[in-house]
């Protein structure tokens, strides 16, 4: 495995007697997209939950970001230390403005200051294609398209290594999908290593270099997002027995 | 905060500080000096309700600390007032640090809870510590403000109505400043969603803490001057009718407003001090305070200086 980037082994996450994520192991390279699929209920968002440590940790196993063990840290910590994180829902802070919030990212996740932040807050949202006549626009009042690009932003102005997404595409029509594809390509373009969660498989196999499956929180398979979804696994595991 | 709601702010201190130059009787006079230091109290008490969205319920213990601090350092150890009135900031800040660290991982009705409980710890303490408080009784007699031979309570307390006006503008200055630096914004972020807060690298905990800590300081400040403001240290400061008061102009100013509280300050003092003194109404002037509260909640949820706001915004539209 050419330098990987943030590495699990053997994640475990346990509510009681249930096993959300179940010895999960699989490591990210530096620079790709690598793409999280599973039906509803599999461990995806626990296990994105497990990485960032928000709002909860691992139960058990590893986690391993850029050489250096961060399972247990605090969450603030983690996104620090450049790994970040997009919510499923449309997270906000609906009394900031767009530059506001971009900048807060850069603020206490880059350390940045004056105008280094504004010009990587600026960068950030013209980099996800924010409209610029709307940076000034309370949040509250903002698209749920634009709400995602601004989750995007406030991530990136802190310049992050890994950038993680968590069903990005939910919520959005199909235009905007089609726009957050070409935004996400042109992020990792940056350099910047995306992990993606996503439902729209269509969106998922157009971004992804490898896919891996997550099934009742464990992996099923992992590898090439073309030769995976025609696994017969996979295929069970999304559409039932009879399918396969 | 708009440039409307700035211009307003300028020109309500401007006739603010004209005041003594109509206004020549002690006590309308004491009824504004009371009222600017409420509206310390009840600004710095939006800092952490309002902007952080902490629930805290302990806020008027910093202010009775400060009040006690400065009693007890001009009574027991003969401290000048110059010196007591900025150390009940200091130790109403050491309070609230004492209080945030096991506030600052809890949520919701666990916070109210704790805060109140810190408050009710506060008033058995002066109670029950009569030799250095007075207990029930309270300190008295404490010593007032003076420059050489000037004495502040000369002149119908013009002295003392620019010291509250002056503690007053200066907190409500640094609250606007800290609202609108990154630290202030961290504290809305904080307040709306603190999972997307910390996942964009601010410690929750962290920001409990400080905004605490912050919003203790002037209000110690504002209890020490009280004190020495009325002379007398009494342990109603930590009571129900104060913080009911004091909560009031923050919810009926609208929270997180920062201003807005200050004008609910000036309005609810002068209003409960005329029913105080109207027949029939002494009673029940709390009991319209907190109709007014709902009202206004109702009406306007965000406050009342919103509606105002509107209204300017309006006026401009058209």
């Amino acid at each position: 495995m050419p330098d990987p980037i943030l590495e699990l082994r053997g994640v475990t996450k346990t509510f009681g007697g249930l096993t959300a994520v179940d010895d999960v192991s699989f490591a990210v390279t530096r620079g790709e997209v690598f793409g999280v699929a599973g039906p509803n209920g599999s461990g995806k968002s626990t296990l994105f939950n497990c990485i960032t440590g928000i709002p909860f940790g691992p139960t058990g196993g590893e986690i391993h970001f850029d050489g250096t063990r961060i399972d247990g840290r605090r969450p603030h910590a983690i996104f620090r230390a450049g790994l970040s994180r997009t919510f499923q829902k449309d997270a906000e802070f609906p009394d900031l403005t767009a530059r506001e919030t971009a900048a807060l990212g850069g603020h206490y996740g880059g350390g940045l200051r004056g105008a280094e932040l504004r010009d990587a807050a600026e960068e950030a949202l013209d980099l996800v294609e924010f409209d610029v006549v709307r940076r000034d626009m309370r949040t509250a009042d903002v698209s749920v398209y634009g709400k995602k690009q601004l989750m995007i932003a406030s991530a990136l102005a802190s310049k992050p290594s890994v950038l993680m997404l968590d069903e990005p595409a939910s919520g959005l029509t199909r235009p905007e999908i089609a726009a957050l594809d070409r935004l996400l390509l042109q992020v990792n373009r940056t350099g910047v290593t995306i992990l993606i969660i996503e439902h729209v498989l269509g969106l998922l196999l157009s971004v992804s270099q490898r896919l891996l499956v997550l099934n009742q929180g464990s992996v099923l398979t992992e590898g090439d997002p073309q030769e995976v979804i025609r696994d017969p696994r996979v295929v069970e595991a999304y559409l039932g027995g009879a399918a396969a | 905060m708009t440039r409307n709601q700035r211009l307003v702010a300028l020109a309500a201190l401007i006739l603010l500080a004209l005041v003594p130059a109509v206004v020549t009787d002690t006590y309308t006079r004491h009824i504004f000096i009371v009222a600017f230091i409420y509206g310390t109290v009840a600004v710095n008490w939006d800092l952490s309700l309002g902007l952080a969205g902490l629930f805290n319920f302990g806020h008027l213990a910093f202010f009775g600390i400060g009040v006690y601090t400065a009693a007890i350092l001009t009574t027991a150890l003969d401290i000048s007032p110059w010196l007591a009135i900025p150390a009940g900031g200091v130790t109403a800040a050491i309070a609230a640090l004492v209080i945030a660290l096991p506030v600052a991982k809890l949520q919701g009705i666990y916070v109210v809870l704790v805060t109140f409980a810190f408050g009710q710890l506060c008033m058995q303490v002066v109670l029950s510590q009569g030799d250095l408080t007075g207990g029930a009784e309270g300190l008295v007699r404490l010593p007032y403000l003076s420059i050489g031979d000037y004495a502040f309570i000369r002149d119908f307390r013009f002295a003392y109505y620019y010291v509250a006006l002056g503690l007053l503008t200066v907190s409500v200055i640094s609250l606007l400043l800290l609202a609108h630096s990154p630290f202030g914004k961290s504290l809305r972020a904080v307040r709306d969603n603190p999972d997307y807060a910390a996942a964009r690298g601010i410690s929750v905990a962290r920001q409990r803490v400080l905004v605490l800590v912050a919003s203790a300081v002037f209000t110690g400040i504002a209890g020490g001057f009280y004190a020495i403001y009325l002379r007398v240290a009494s342990p109603e400061v930590f009571g129900f009718s104060v913080a009911t008061l004091i909560l009031s102009m923050v919810l009926i100013g609208g929270a997180g407003s920062i201003l807005g509280p200050v004008f609910a300050a000036l309005a609810l003092t002068f209003a409960t001090e005329a029913m105080a003194g109207t027949r029939g109404l002494e009673e029940a002037r709390f009991i319209i305070v907190a109709a007014a509260m709902i009202t206004v909640l109702r009406i306007a949820p965000s406050g009342a200086i919103n509606i105002f706001s509107r209204f300017l915004t309006s006026g401009r539209k058209t």
